[in-house]
């Protein structure tokens, strides 16, 4: 089981007593507000393959997703002492994550395609419309594990950011609604209509490709 | 009532109650092909993005907390300095003070306006302690007079004549 997997199963309990004899989120959050920075070096060994892979899968890009899981992290730090545990642990860092991303993703002026927009999307979607093919042609071989990445990657570019996080968070983290609300501070509504827009969106571009696997 | 997008997602996610579903499947039968297609989205997205492990995880850790650390040390110091401040600000509280103790300890005091005066004072001083008692000085030529007022009766100590 490699460390992404690992993290997702303790994910999965609930952060709570992630290991037997390991001290859980709380007593470690507790630890850092008292400035011990051991105790937030556990915390970024339990979180940061999660929150890599949910960074990465915003920017794909590998540098990208480092230095902004570092700059997350130091944020996190910085303001621990802010965390009043009202929501989960992983939950404020994520929210911390996703807002750093975003942010750098904007400073680069990425905004995604508007034809999923949600603001313009009824005009532009038919709610009940069938996707339709990309028009690249179809491999007459498998494709490499490389290349599906890649074309996933290029797929999840043309998405805003605010698509792209959704999906991360719904399609690789499997989080909640609520969860998902939380961290973005938006209504479920609004959760629930981006990740409608996103998955069409990367349906119409990567249909060729999961049609052959 | 929620839109068409919204019930469709929550569909896929299993987040409709099975009354609902039955309804949303009765309406939009195509729905069912639609979560095939998802699904196999949602596979391809987990196979392509999950794989993405970081790497050299503990140069990560040590990255953040070498930067912590820099950044620790540059708070203590920094608040060293604003520390000093105040330490420089008692430091010229207490130098002043020593100088005004030197000056009160070292500085001769008194009306040194007048060499006569001190003289005046020191043969009242001999004379009484009563303060009442006055005297005043008259320079003659090759003698000086001086003349106190005011004294009831000679004390018998100074009395030249007992």
């Amino acid at each position: 089981m490699n460390e992404v997997e690992t993290r997702a199963s303790k994910l999965e309990a609930g952060c709570s007593a992630i290991d037997a004899g390991e001290p859980d989120d709380v007593d470690l959050v507790k630890r850092c507000q008292a400035g011990d920075s051991s105790a937030f070096n556990d915390l970024v060994t339990r979180y940061r393959g999660k929150v890599f892979t949910m960074i990465y899968g915003m920017v794909q890009n590998e540098q990208d997703a480092w230095d902004l899981a570092q700059e997350g992290f130091l944020k996190a730090w910085k303001s621990i002492h802010r965390f009043k545990g009202e929501s989960s642990f992983y939950t404020w860092l994520y929210r911390i994550m996703t807002n750093v991303t975003i942010d750098s993703l904007r400073r680069k002026g990425i905004r995604g395609e508007a034809e999923f927009d949600d603001r313009i999307a009824a005009v532009d979607v038919e709610p009940g419309s069938r996707t339709t093919p990309s028009s690249v042609p179809l491999p007459n071989k498998k494709l490499e594990h490389r290349e599906i990445r890649q074309r996933i990657d290029e797929a999840i570019a043309k998405l805003s950011p605010e698509h792209r996080a959704v999906i991360v968070m719904k399609e690789i983290e499997d989080l909640q609604y609520n969860e998902i609300a939380e961290i973005l501070s938006c209504s479920l509504g609004t959760v629930m209509s981006r990740l409608f827009y996103a998955r069409k969106k990367l349906q119409s571009m990567l249909k060729d490709l999961y049609e052959t696997l | 009532m929620r839109p068409f997008e919204e019930k469709l997602t929550a569909w896929f996610d299993g987040k409709l109650s099975a009354e609902e579903a039955r309804s949303f499947l009765k309406d939009y039968p195509s729905a069912l092909e639609e979560k095939a297609e998802f699904l196999k989205l949602r596979q391809l997205l987990r196979q392509g993005l999950e794989s993405r492990v970081l790497e050299h995880p503990d140069f990560f850790n040590a990255q953040i907390m070498a930067q912590i650390m820099r950044e620790s040390v540059q708070r203590r110091s920094l608040r060293r300095g604003w520390l000093g401040l105040p330490q420089i600000a008692w430091g010229g509280v207490g130098a002043l003070s020593l100088g005004f103790a030197m000056f009160v300890a070292l500085i001769p005091h008194g009306d040194l306006s007048d060499p006569r005066s001190g003289y005046v004072a020191d043969v009242l001083k001999t004379k009484t302690h009563d303060p009442n008692v006055k005297a005043t000085v008259d320079n003659q030529k090759n003698m000086t007079i001086i003349k106190v007022e005011g004294l009831h009766k000679v004390p018998p100590e100074k009395d030249l004549n007992h």
